[in-house]
């Protein structure tokens, strides 16, 4: 569904993404490794249109991405969470989450203000799902409580809730259980585990922990300094040397 | 047992509509107490009408995060499209109002275009510009503002009801404000409302969600400015005479202190914030030139108590009343224990593929 062919991003001298092509099939969950600095956060701010590239294509279900400006990307059905967590930190839980539905929603400041019978079906709507996700998630307690006023682990939770809730085809999670404690990775790793069925997406997962990358995902594409240096299951790329080498370089 | 969130809900919400129940009773009653008094009638209707124009900067200081220091520039806008209209259009009220805001909108629309691509500072001057240019262009338009003697209104009128009393014209501002400030929370509490907050808090993020940054911005300039444009009409009929000399840089800078004293980002906040600082203002307007170093003053003891202002009070007397949790009382998924954890994600045998590759 979303290919990349031949991508190339550079900061001034600097090649972040250099000639990359992989492609991200339907359904599954495909991982995104390298080390520190590899390039794997370029490329997905790249997908979400925050970066272009000098070089290559993007497409998602044969549109072009690379003409589409990054509040339209939600419309496709990409949506993403955020390896620093940006929450809206002075809304609530569920308002965070009802963003993550506004996107569907035709109507306009008038009809909001006026309620008009399809921003108060909207409202109706985007509550509902909401809770479904706060209920996946496991967070309804939290759900009236100001975003950031919470733990961190708790804050991941909500940036990926507020993902997931736009209902998007494929959904970009940048380190999502990145500083949370053991206990919530693990639960992560199930929860990540079951959207591609519940919620009908595909999932780009990009982590530095590989038990949690081998553990959840069917594909995975290593990069380093900005080149794919192997790609496959996640059994072969326990094999492969280079991937070996690669980490490690960094750490063993 | 797991908590009903939705009942959780259901409080916060009955709480709110609770205060705003409070509070729009107050004012609708209190002519009643205080009617008699015509200073005090005054003393209220400007703090009604100041109370619009608070909110409206709070739209932009607290919810948007674009901070103006020209908002008596919208309220002008306002006050003499009034002023225009009563003296020449000879609209009907509500027609009059809107005409109001509509202009006063579509200059914030305009003053707000750059507001997509300038931020912080930047932005702050070219409010500031906007605010001191708007008297001198009332001086020289002499044609339309009638220049330094200012456009004269008098009786309000509303259909055979005329309005020559303090109370009556007291209850026509408090009406119009009162259906601004719903229309404002209804906007506020919506898909728009939201949008707004998000900019503020996370432009990135907001970007990914969908929300177009740069619209929303001009949005709320829009929004605003015409809101601060219906204050200005109501602030015309209340002086009864519109000069540029009214609409300073102090008076602008009273209204963004009303802000930060009330609270950034509460429509509640503003109200109480307008109140008290129209309160500050004719209580010192006696001992003569010191008025507005008690007002600064005023500010300063309020931010050095509350430092987010008076609409926190209520949030600090619930923590202070153990009514709110704190956040070690949360449930969540953080019940998996440590041990579980390779298993949980390798699969059924954790041992087996745990090759040179895993750390």
């Amino acid at each position: 569904m979303l290919e990349l062919d031949g991508v190339s991003l550079s900061f001034g001298g600097v090649r972040a993404v250099n000639n990359l092509s992989f492609e991200i099939p339907d359904g599954q969950i495909t991982a995104l490794i390298g080390p520190n600095g590899a390039g794997k956060t370029s490329i997905l701010n790249v997908i979400s249109r925050f970066y272009t590239p000098q070089h290559g294509r993007v497409t998602f279900d044969g549109k072009d991405l690379l003409q589409l400006p990054p509040s339209e990307i939600i419309d496709v059905g990409i949506a993403r969470s955020f390896q620093n967590v940006a929450l809206f930190k002075d809304l609530s839980v569920v308002d965070n989450l009802k963003i993550g539905t506004d996107h569907r929603s035709s109507a306009g400041l008038f009809s909001n203000m006026f309620r008009l019978p399809r921003a108060v079906k909207h409202e109706r709507d985007a509550r509902r799902e909401a809770e479904e996700v706060l209920e996946f998630l496991d967070i309804e307690a939290i759900a009236e409580r100001r975003s950031g006023t919470l733990s961190y682990g708790h804050q991941k939770l909500v940036d990926l809730g507020r993902a997931l809730v736009s209902r998007p085809k494929l959904l970009l999670l940048d380190e999502p259980a990145a500083g949370t404690s053991e206990g919530l990775k693990a639960w992560l790793a199930t929860k990540i585990k079951e959207i591609p069925e519940r919620f009908g997406c595909a999932v780009l997962l990009i982590d530095h922990d590989m038990l949690l990358v081998l553990g959840v995902s069917q594909k995975v594409v290593v990069v380093d300094f900005g080149s794919k240096i192997a790609q496959g299951t996640p059994d072969e790329i326990r094999q492969d040397r280079r991937v070996i080498a690669a980490y490690l370089g960094e750490e063993s | 047992m797991m908590p009903n969130p939705l009942s959780r809900l259901r409080k916060g919400h009955m709480a709110r509509r609770g205060g705003l129940a409070v509070g729009f009773l107050a004012f609708a009653l209190a002519p009643i107490f205080v009617g008699s008094n015509v200073t005090t009638m005054g003393i209220l209707t400007e703090a009604v009408i100041y109370a619009l124009v608070v909110v409206s900067l709070n739209l932009l200081v607290g919810f948007a995060g674009l901070v103006s220091i020209g908002q008596a520039g919208f309220l002008a806008v306002g006050a003499y499209a009034a002023g225009y209209s009563a003296n020449h259009l000879h609209l009907a009220l509500p027609l009059e109002l809107l005409l109001s805001g509509i202009l006063a909108g579509l200059v914030g629309f305009i003053l707000g275009l750059p507001s997509g691509r300038l931020r912080g500072h930047y932005l702050v001057i070219i409010t500031l510009g906007f605010g001191l240019a708007v008297p001198q262009i009332a001086l020289e338009a002499t044609d339309i503002t009638n220049g330094f003697t200012g456009l004269s209104i008098s009786n309000t009128q509303f259909g055979p009801i005329v309005m020559n009393s303090p109370r009556a014209m007291y209850y026509f501002a408090f009406v119009v404000v009162a259906i601004s400030m719903m229309l404002i929370l209804l906007a506020l509490a919506s898909k728009s409302g939201r949008a707004i907050m998000a900019v503020r808090d996370s432009e990135a993020a907001a970007l990914a969600m969908g929300i177009p940054v740069a619209r929303t911005k001009v949005i709320v300039f829009t929004l605003s400015a015409f809101f601060c444009g219906i204050a200005g009409d109501l602030f015309a009929h209340f002086e009864g005479l519109v000069t540029p000399a009214d609409f300073t840089l102090a008076l602008s800078l009273f209204f963004l202190a009303a802000v930060i004293v009330g609270g950034l980002g509460s429509v509640g906040g503003s109200i109480v914030g307008a109140l008290v600082l129209v309160y500050v203002q004719t209580r010192s307007a006696s001992v003569g030139g010191y008025s507005e170093f008690i007002i600064g003053a005023a500010v300063v003891v309020v931010l050095m108590l509350f430092p987010e202002g008076l609409a926190s009070i209520p949030a600090l007397l619930g923590r202070r009343l153990h009514l709110t949790r704190g956040v070690a009382e949360l449930p969540g998924p953080d019940a998996v224990e440590p041990g579980e954890v390779s298993s949980i994600i390798a699969g059924a045998d954790p041992g087996e593929h745990q090759g040179g590759v895993n750390a």
